[in-house]
């Protein structure tokens, strides 16, 4: 195989007030015709800025400083079997070639030279399909732009031609789909489409900027067989750049590492994957919860973070003898919610409802750690407000054990609930807009403080100093604000304030999502070590199952607004029974995994693992039928719609 | 579809009917009523006026029966064509506004097509050249429009095209043709005149517009479907029409709903310095007097005029984003 890409000795530097700032640094790879390489790295590692140049795309205050971006002509196999005849439209692509070998870095960028490559040549796809489509065109008007700038096609030839790449990409009604609007499609449709227009002008060379780290797991499943599946077939290279080490193990022939804009290791994958050389590889590596390896190992952050307890957080009131025997910490019965959207107007139609939460139970012992898993949309976060009392639900009960007395929640009012606020903390996805850039350190920490009234300026003081410690925050930066701090140091510091009041129950909404991996182990070991230390009981809610299964002794897998299964972690993940939690655990990418993750499943783009009427039974379920937890022995139980008999379960 | 429009045609009636009680409400508001200023003026020229006289006056323009039933006499009067009588003009309120109305739509229509056709290109190119020297320059002119009284402008305007062109100062024609029947001449005379108040009273609507819009399009143009854009190859300029410029449109087409009144009202000092014979300074004077149903129909027929641009704005935005027009037909 020749060289399709090369990128030689490749400098970028931005542009800022105080000078140019490098961004890459003498960055040298290539990409070999028809072969995948994974650009992988941190964000802010300069993954995307290399996309971006090699595109002509750089953002206007960035430059590139040296070395040359070579690009190859190919011929892309566009050989169409007979026995497809709606993909035979395909083969009338034709675009016109390359002669010989282009430096991308002598081109200018907006010149007809560069815009023949850009979308011609080389296509990229980007992370987030819900804003990467523009709103106001339909989906077959967008793809046509691609034909027109790129192809001799006619333009009365485009519609079959486009609705050939939708049905190739997936769409089951591709001549209605090119009437559409991406707001109709769902977001792994919509990624779907993307990928249609990328790939029309049948590019040498497609570049996917984290083509699924918007998209659920069972999604993104699906797109990265899309995209491999596609490759065969069209013989184009593949320029994967992603933060997943599981998704390039699957997907990746070679593997180029990014660290702070540099090169840090390059070659084939099994080779980096076996022998990391890199001691940043190495830590990345020991960094990432994993499905498939011992539970109890800890994780290795680059940097381990160090937190103490002192006398103040110490000196909690310790729970009465036997005040376990009331029952657990917290139990949730049979929550109903239902949200309904509005349609206003007095010739509005039928309200549209969605059951959000329908029917859920759980228990949450104290010191456990509960795991709520599922994808977006099935109802986790719901649950948790519920719980906050941020949102009332229609029906069921919430009884928290208060040192030996239950309390029913859903029965106090918004003072008498006060109390219980102190019980309950909640630590939150997103640390940047979880805390007010117009606060002080001091000032969120202290604030859960201040609201229920504890303690005079100098406890307080003492108190946050403290806490700080306790999360491994230097206390010297008690006087700064938010933006000074990393993503990992703000996630500290909502923890710091969710620990304030010395609560019994932490809510985690996803805490670890928007973090890299590095500093998602960081803050995991955090939260483990805190829970010993502090005698926490976690709700612990995420879309991540190796997060999950490395944080939390019980999980609980959710599916469209139900309790699917849940039970001990260690059978739940080894023992899966209902389809939706094996479909759920087949759809994460292990980096040690040897199997060909993407061969199974994947293929359906509706309905598919998450819809409950497409179970078989006795799983299956209606959405207004009757459905109930049926008990495998081991607190292990499962949600079954009728009395038939399992299928053999795997063991 | 259908039914957006329906719903749509039903608020617009149902916000009109409100108006037009808050409309009367409002008019009724003040102490006394059309016959006490009268009265007052006369009794200050000296004049005695008996108290039968007075009654006489009241029953005569149906001033002594309850505001409820003058409300619904007048709101039935105008459904059938007749928007009452105007005490102060002895005249059908439709006589007095008569020309006016027609001469208020010109002299508004022109202000408003003048404002899109300069604020569009410059808003276009101060977003594409930000932070340049163009931009600069357009921003300063912006604020130098938004900052300038409109009456002092207008004087400004009416002494040089006087200087230069020789026109007759104030007015919408030549003094000439005033209460002269409509001819080939007259229009060209109106067309002379126009500039100066479409100038003057368009000139704080544009440059707000123009800082809108160059706003609203440095927004889309950041926008990550911008970037897919550039990355399927295609030239600046026709990506710029093709894609942000279509969203950066929709503030701008919602705009003709505010747009309207704004002229309108801002069209009355204006009329009043420049002596214009449009509706504002006799609306002026019908609520200095109390003259009830002049005043009435020229605040419902401002009210009819805005309800309806911001119509237009609605049909129109549903006709360029099918994000409203699909939402709105129910789906799910």
């Amino acid at each position: 195989m020749t060289d399709l890409l090369r990128v030689e000795n490749l400098g970028v530097a931005f542009g800022l007030h105080t000078g140019e700032t490098p961004a890459l640094r003498d960055v040298s790879f290539r990409v070999r015709g028809g072969s995948t390489m994974a650009l992988v790295g941190e964000s802010g590692s300069g993954k995307s800025t290399v996309a971006r140049a090699i595109m002509g795309l750089l953002p206007g205050n960035g430059r590139i400083v040296s070395g040359r971006i070579l690009l190859s002509d190919t011929e892309t196999g566009f050989d169409w079997a007979a026995g497809d005849s709606h993909l035979k439209h395909l083969a009338r692509i034709h675009r016109p070639g390359l002669d010989g070998t282009l430096d991308l870095t002598t081109l200018d960028p907006d010149g007809p030279a560069m815009r023949s490559i850009r979308g011609g040549h080389v296509a990229m796809i980007f992370q987030d399909p819900m804003t990467s489509l523009s709103p106001l065109h339909t989906v077959g008007n967008q793809i046509t732009d691609v034909l027109d700038l790129h192809t001799d096609l006619p333009r009365r030839e485009h519609r079959p031609v486009i609705s050939a790449m939708l049905e190739l990409v997936g769409f089951a009604d591709p001549a209605r789909a090119l009437d559409l609007y991406p707001f109709e499609l769902s977001g792994g449709m919509r990624q779907r489409a993307m990928i249609a227009m990328s790939l029309i002008a049948a590019p040498g060379l497609l570049i996917a900027d984290e083509p699924t780290s918007a998209l659920d797991v069972t999604v993104q499943a699906q797109i990265l067989k899309l995209i491999r599946d596609l490759q065969a077939r069209l013989g184009m290279a593949v320029m994967l750049i992603t933060h997943d080490l599981g998704v390039v193990a699957h997907m990746a022939d070679e593997v180029v590492v990014l660290y702070r804009g540099e090169v840090m290791e390059s070659g084939p994958v099994s080779d980096i994957y076996r022998r990391p050389g890199h001691p940043y590889l190495r830590a990345l590596f020991r960094a990432l919860p994993r499905l498939s390896t011992d539970r109890t190992a800890r994780l290795v952050p680059l940097r381990e973070v160090r937190s103490q307890t002192a006398h103040l957080l110490a000196d909690k009131e310790p729970w009465p003898a036997g005040a376990d025997d009331a029952g657990p910490l917290l139990r949730i019965n049979d929550i109903h919610k239902t949200f309904t959207a509005k349609k206003g107007g007095p010739f509005g139609g039928p309200k549209a409802t969605k059951r959000a939460v329908n029917g859920v139970s759980l228990e949450i012992r104290r010191g456990d750690s509960l795991g709520l898993v599922g994808e977006s949309g099935c109802g986790k976060t719901t649950i948790g407000k519920i719980i906050m009392r941020a949102i009332t639900p229609e029906s069921g009960s919430i009884r928290f054990n208060d040192r030996g007395r239950i309390v029913e929640m859903l029965s106090l009012n918004a003072k008498a609930m006060i109390p219980y606020r102190r019980r309950i903390q909640y630590i939150f996805q997103d640390p940047s807009s979880a805390l007010d850039p117009r606060m002080t350190v001091f000032a969120l920490i202290a604030e859960p403080l201040k609201i229920h009234g504890i303690g005079d300026k100098a406890f307080r003081i003492e108190m946050v100093k403290e806490l700080m410690t306790l999360v491994g925050l230097d206390q010297r930066f008690m006087n700064r604000y938010p933006h000074s701090f990393s993503g990992g140091q703000k996630q500290r510091i909502g923890i710091a304030r969710a620990l304030a009041l010395k609560p019994d129950l932490v809510m985690c909404d996803e805490p670890v999502s928007a973090l890299d991996v590095v500093v998602q182990a960081q803050v995991l070991n955090l939260l483990k070590d805190l829970q010993h230390a502090l005698g926490l009981t976690y709700l612990f809610v995420s879309h991540n199952m190796a997060v999950v299964r490395y944080m939390c002794n019980r999980i609980a897998v959710m599916c469209m607004g139900r309790v699917v299964e849940e039970g001990p972690t260690e059978r739940v993940f080894e023992h899966p029974v209902h389809p939706y939690t094996r479909a759920l655990l087949a759809a994460v990418p292990d980096p040690d995994g040897d199997g060909d993750w993407l061969a199974g499943g994947g293929a359906a783009p509706n309905g598919g693992p998450s819809d409950p009427e497409a179970w078989p039974a006795p799983y299956a379920v209606d959405d207004d039928g009757v459905a109930w937890m049926r008990d495998l022995g081991g607190e292990h139980r499962v949600l079954v719609g009728s009395d038939a008999a399992f299928p053999e379960i795997a063991a | 579809m259908y039914v957006y429009l329906m719903r749509r045609l039903f608020t617009m009636i149902a916000s009109l009917l409100a108006i037009s009680v808050l409309v009367f409400v409002i008019i009724q508001l003040p102490p006394g009523d059309f016959v006490t200023a009268y009265i007052t003026e006369l009794e200050s020229q000296g004049e005695m006026v008996s108290e039968e006289k007075i009654a006489f006056l009241r029953r005569q323009y149906g001033l002594d029966r309850s505001p409820v039933e003058q409300y619904v006499d007048w709101i039935l009067g105008i459904l059938q064509g007749d928007f009452g009588y105007s005490f102060e003009y002895n005249l059908p309120v439709t006589e007095v506004v008569g020309d006016r109305v027609l001469l208020s739509i010109v002299v508004n229509a022109a202000t408003i097509l003048f404002i899109y056709v300069v604020s569009f290109p410059l808003g276009v190119y101060a977003a594409t050249h930000q932070y340049t020297w163009g931009d600069y320059g357009l921003s300063f002119l912006g604020f130098l429009g938004l900052a300038t009284p409109n009456f002092l402008l207008a004087l400004v305007l009416l002494y040089l095209a006087n200087l230069w062109f020789g026109t007759s100062i104030g007015g919408l024609m030549d003094p000439l043709y005033i209460d002269q029947p409509w001819s080939l001449s007259k229009a060209l005379s109106v067309l002379e005149h126009l500039w100066v108040p479409v100038l003057v009273i368009g000139t704080a609507g544009t440059a707000g517009m123009i800082r809108r819009l160059r706003a609203n399009l440095l927004d889309e143009l950041n926008k990550q479907y911008v970037v897919t854009a550039k990355a399927k190859g295609m030239a600046p300029r026709r990506l710029l029409v093709k894609y942000p410029l279509r969203m950066a449109l929709n503030p701008f087409i919602a705009d003709i709903g505010n747009l309207l009144p704004q002229v309108v009202s801002g069209a009355v000092i204006v009329s009043a310095v420049m002596s214009l014979p449009t509706t504002g300074p006799v609306l002026l004077a019908a609520l200095q007097s109390q003259d009830i149903y002049l005043a009435g129909s020229f605040l419902l027929l401002l009210a009819v005029l805005t309800v309806f641009g911001m119509f237009v704005s609605d049909l129109l935005l549903a006709a360029l984003d099918p994000r409203i027009r699909l939402t709105s037909r129910g789906r799910r």
